[in-house]
């Protein structure tokens, strides 16, 4: 009897604890976490398929945000040989559709694209834009699940529920649930629902590093997802990552066909 | 062997009723198999290339919603479309959808490649109507693809998830369907919507058509016999056959089909015959109230009966086994299960029958038995055997003449193995493929599997030229291949003009930089229909919208043309190829199973005649009848289709007993001294009435197939009554004609001793 009474008053004590903290806050933070002006690194990103059969893509990549708000980023394949030099230059402007310059080395020519729909897949991978860039906090409403473990680190648990239908259709998801580490604020883990209530994706941040450490800022370094509808996943490996990519030369077109 | 039945019938009933319970506890695993693919046989050329392409591709099946309505670009048209779009497009169990607005617009212009939704903002009026409709006309990827060439339809194109529980899918389709009402007329197509009909459809046709034929055998066993244990004895053998014929389905682990749906109707048809002439002659023994006991009775109608109810239900069994040959697994399973299900009739009429009949009390005689048949009939067949006999010369040619006529159409005959035939015109998905082979490309398919280096500008520009010249033939309506994207992309990252525009560009580096362009731009899963991940194979697709025989043989043959040439060709398939040689099995299964049963045939009625001559004679009405059959189907349009390629090796085994019934109690005349002409009468009038009440009962057992939901099952009831009727005209008109033309050594009057026969037993029966 009195260690239901202890472990229910324990109970009360520890949801206190979790509800004492804002759901919407600590997602706020988590944002702010990996909120970086500036990066460069080269990554790896590498898709298996549902037969195991692996696409193996080694680029650099560099971003920067201006004051305006816009994100200018620049990706240039390094691997495999025939895509050697293929690069893509995009400014994402936070209020109009994106301008976006290709160049293929093949036939040394650069080709701007005007499209007026964000494309939903970063790369032609499993994770999606909204993944690799932080979404709008109002676009939400947040709830506290728990705590739970992820890899060793104490995480709180919180569910994100689009806050509109339009907004479900533009995410593609209707929840999704964080981890969310206690002591940094970094997402650990994210698991995505389907509108009949199934787990279609996990993402996994296997590994961060801190690029700014007096302001407590990140950079995930390591991420793995994994589809569940079509049994591909993708992992995504940054190596070399510096905040120096502060050159406006690097975000132009004349810099996208220097090979 | 009839003295043991009674001594030992409590333990035949006993033991027949429990391994009948058994078996029967099986048929609540029963399943049913709608897909047609399941059906041909996995070792043809064309399915296991399928197969091949399907391992790669995966599965090819897709749903079509079709919106059809005046012009389908009217605000609330698109309206009700993106609505209903947005809301299928949630549901676990899509993978995907394509619609006028999933669909994208990439068009190349002064340096600035544009990448857009076909449809960004809903048209207002005419003006930006014919804007819009001008843009789609340009764009490959969707006119004649989602939107048809009048724009009266739309269709919205489903990728179904794996392993997907299709009912329930379609259920939450419709669910959301009526809840965006609207002008438009709604169709669904699709191979998984076909499939799912079928499969309401066989548990409709299993749920009315079998209770429905034994009420049917219920009201013809009592207007014939009067009296209630001449309908429940028969009735039971029907049941308990039946019973255990279909618990061979799961028990083997097989699957009830379209097909298997004719086993019960089958044996409710056929089954009866033997149990109604035991009651015949148990009435007959009755009536004639010489004071015997039921035991006495039940043991002298089995001694009776047993040798011709053993014949001809040996024939029966002989022609249905015939099917074992055939192309179709589930003919071969049919063969099986009712052929088994026969000798169980067999068995139950012979054995369990009087055994029951021994345990019962004795009934009070018939009234009408006492009196001589009613003299209409008489009379009816003594005009019919004189007219027999005053013509007996010329019958035979004009038979042959006729026959000769009407297998011209032969000719004519075609084979059908597509689904959509399976329903009736009216029927929702027969109007909804009717308007995707008009305004939709078709919806049979052809496919080629390229294996090689996908990236390869050679290989390309041989598969692009495979596609044009494909495109150059009348037959051919819409391709879709690796090459057509990688020209489609080539138009959008470059300008009208330049060499590169609307080609395949000549490197191999330029070619795997336009895919990743393209892979990061758009849906990752976009191509994997047509290419694999590693760019190691690449498919092309052809769409047919007249899917007969003749025009798939004639794509394959170029198709051929093409691989003999080029290794990088790996493999030809595609269900519309599958169908097509299935179409070329049938046909060759049919005569298999037609020689086979025929040869039968022969076999067992020259024994049962100790005579090869009779084995000619007694497949001569059955050839008739074969002919007829088939002439008629060429004239009429009826096809040979899954379910009629079964009629012809199965009315053989059912139609040969008019044959043996008719020479056995002719030779049986003619050795009581009587001439041809009185012999002849004597039987017609005589055994004849035999003939066509058990023809009549047969008729009665197939006639509500005339019901089913299945358009081949209805013209089989069609063609079984065809059928029965001309094996009737065979053995009652052409046989007897040519028994008093020629002589026959081994009808003719012999020392042997009289036997009793089935015939006279059931002339006295009535």
């Amino acid at each position: 009897m009195r260690t239901i009474a202890v472990s229910i008053i324990l109970g009360l004590a520890a949801l206190a604890a979790v509800t004492g903290q804002d759901p919407r806050d600590l997602i706020k933070k988590s944002h702010d976490a990996v909120k970086v002006k500036s990066f460069e690194a080269v990554a790896t990103l590498t898709i298996t398929d549902s037969r195991d059969n692996q696409r193996i893509r080694e680029n650099t990549m560099a971003s920067m945000t201006i004051p305006d708000g816009t994100e200018k980023r620049i990706i240039k394949f390094l691997s495999p040989p025939e895509v050697k030099g293929t690069g893509i230059l995009i400014f994402d402007y936070p209020e109009k559709s994106d301008d976006m310059w290709i160049y293929l080395p093949a036939l040394r020519k650069t080709r701007r694209i005007v499209s007026t729909e964000k494309s939903k897949s970063f790369m032609g991978s499993e994770f999606s834009n909204a993944d690799m860039t932080a979404p709008g906090l109002d676009d939400f409403t947040y709830e506290m699940l728990g705590e739970g473990t992820v890899d060793g680190s104490s995480c709180y648990q919180i569910q994100s529920t689009p806050a509109s239908r339009d907004l479900e259709d533009v995410y593609g998801y209707a929840r999704s649930v964080r981890w969310v580490n206690k002591n940094n604020y970094l997402v650990q883990k994210t698991e995505y629902y389907n509108f009949d209530g199934d787990l279609f994706k996990t993402i996994e941040n296997k590994a961060f590093k801190e690029l700014d450490p007096e302001n407590h800022k990140y950079m995930v370094t390591h991420m793995i997802a994994q589809n569940l509808s079509n049994g591909r996943s993708s992992e995504m490996v940054m190596e070399k990552v510096a905040v120096t990519a502060t050159d406006p030369s690097y975000f132009t077109v004349s810099f996208l066909e220097k090979e | 062997m009839e003295k043991k039945i009674i001594k030992f019938r409590w333990w035949i009933i006993g033991v027949s009723v429990i391994v009948t319970l058994g078996f029967s506890l099986v048929l609540t695993r029963l399943e049913i198999d709608p897909d047609l693919r399941n059906y041909f046989p996995k070792t043809m050329t064309s399915m296991v290339n399928t197969d091949r392409i399907e391992e790669v591709f995966g599965n090819q099946d897709l749903v079509m919603i079709i919106f059809e309505t005046d012009d389908v670009l009217r605000e609330q048209t698109l309206r009700r479309v993106r609505e209903v779009e947005k809301e299928i497009g949630r549901l676990g169990g899509v993978r995907r959808t394509l619609s006028l607005f999933s669909s994208r617009r990439i068009h190349g212009e002064e340096g600035i490649m544009y990448v857009e939704p076909v449809i960004d903002r809903l048209p207002r009026d005419e003006q930006e109507r014919n804007l819009l409709k001008d843009q789609i006309r340009d764009n490959d990827m969707v006119y004649e693809v989602v939107v048809s060439k009048d724009f009266r339809a739309t269709a919205l194109v489903l990728t179904l998830a794996k392993d997907v529980d299709e009912k329930a899918l379609f259920e939450q389709i419709q669910t959301i369907l009526s809840g965006h009402p609207g002008d438009e007329t709604i169709h669904l197509g699709g191979l998984p919507y076909i499939r799912q009909a079928i499969n309401k459809n066989i548990v409709r046709d299993g749920l009315v058509l079998i209770p429905l034929a034994l009420v049917i055998m219920l009201i013809f066993l009592y207007v014939v016999f009067r009296e209630w244990r001449g309908v429940w004895l028969p009735f039971l053998v029907v049941v308990m056959s039946a019973l255990l014929g279909l618990s061979l389905i799961p028990l083997l682990g097989w699957k009830f089909t379209l097909i298997t749906l004719l086993v019960p109707i089958l044996l409710i048809a056929v089954a009866n015959d033997y149990g109604i002439h035991m009651i015949a002659k148990y009435q007959e023994l009755n009536a004639s109230g010489n004071g015997r006991t039921m035991k006495q009775m039940s043991a002298m109608i089995t001694r009776s009966l047993w040798k011709p109810i053993l014949l001809t239900g040996l024939t029966t069994v002989a022609g249905i086994a015939a099917l074992l040959a055939h192309t179709l697994i589930p003919a071969r399973q049919m063969a099986v299960s009712a052929g088994i299900g026969i000798l169980f009739a067999i068995f139950f009429s012979l054995v369990l029958l009087p055994a029951l009949l021994s345990t019962l009390q004795r009934s009070a005689p018939l009234h009408h038995m006492k009196e001589k048949p009613a003299h209409q009939k008489r009379h009816v067949l003594d005009r019919f055997a004189a007219f027999v006999v005053r013509r007996s010369r010329i019958i035979p040619y004009v038979a042959l003449a006729l026959t000769l006529a009407v297998s011209t159409g032969i000719f004519f005959l075609r084979v059908d193995s597509n689904e959509e035939n399976f329903f009736p015109e009216k029927h929702e998905v027969k109007q909804a493929a009717g308007i995707i082979n008009d305004k939709f490309g078709g919806s049979e398919n052809i496919s080629v599997l390229f294996s090689g280096d996908m990236l390869d500008p050679v290989l390309l520009k041989n598969m692009e030229y495979y596609r044009q010249e494909l495109e150059n033939m009348k037959e051919i309506d819409l391709t879709l291949s690796f090459s057509g994207v990688v020209r489609e992309i080539s138009k959008a990252l470059n300008d009208p003009g330049d060499p590169l525009y609307d080609a395949i560009p000549p490197s191999r580096n330029a070619v795997a930089q336009y895919m990743e362009l393209y892979s990061m731009s758009g849906n990752p899963e976009d191509l994997e229909q047509l290419v694999d991940f590693n760019y190691e194979h690449a498919h092309l697709v052809v769409r047919i919208n007249d899917a007969t025989a003749e025009t798939i043989n004639k794509i394959v043959d170029r198709l051929e043309s093409f691989e003999k040439d080029d290794p990088s060709i790996a493999a030809i398939g595609g269900y519309g190829y599958v169908r097509a040689q299935l179409a070329n099995k049938v046909l060759m299964g049919q005569y298999y199973s037609l020689g086979i049963a025929l040869l039968i045939i022969f076999i067992l009625v020259s024994i049962i005649f100790k005579s090869p001559v009779a084995g000619l004679l007694g497949i001569t009405p059955l050839t008739v009848s074969i002919l007829v059959l088939f002439g008629l189907m060429g004239l009429t349009g009826i096809r040979l289709d899954v379910a009629t390629a079964l009629l012809s090796s199965m009315m053989i085994g059912v139609g040969v007993d008019y044959t043996i019934h008719f020479l056995w109690r002719y030779k049986e005349e003619r050795q009581n001294r009587l001439s041809k002409d009185e012999a002849v009468t004597r039987t017609i009038t005589t055994t004849g009435r035999g003939i066509i009440f058990n023809a009549l009962s047969v008729i009665v057992g197939f006639v509500v197939l005339l019901v089913s939901s299945f358009t081949p099952i209805r013209f089989f009831g069609i063609l079984v009554v065809v059928s029965v009727l001309s094996c009737l005209t065979g053995a009652m008109v052409i046989l007897p004609a040519i028994l008093m033309r020629f002589r026959f050594r081994f009808l003719e009057p012999q020392e042997a001793g009289r036997d009793r026969t089935l015939e006279g037993d059931l002339k006295q029966a009535g």
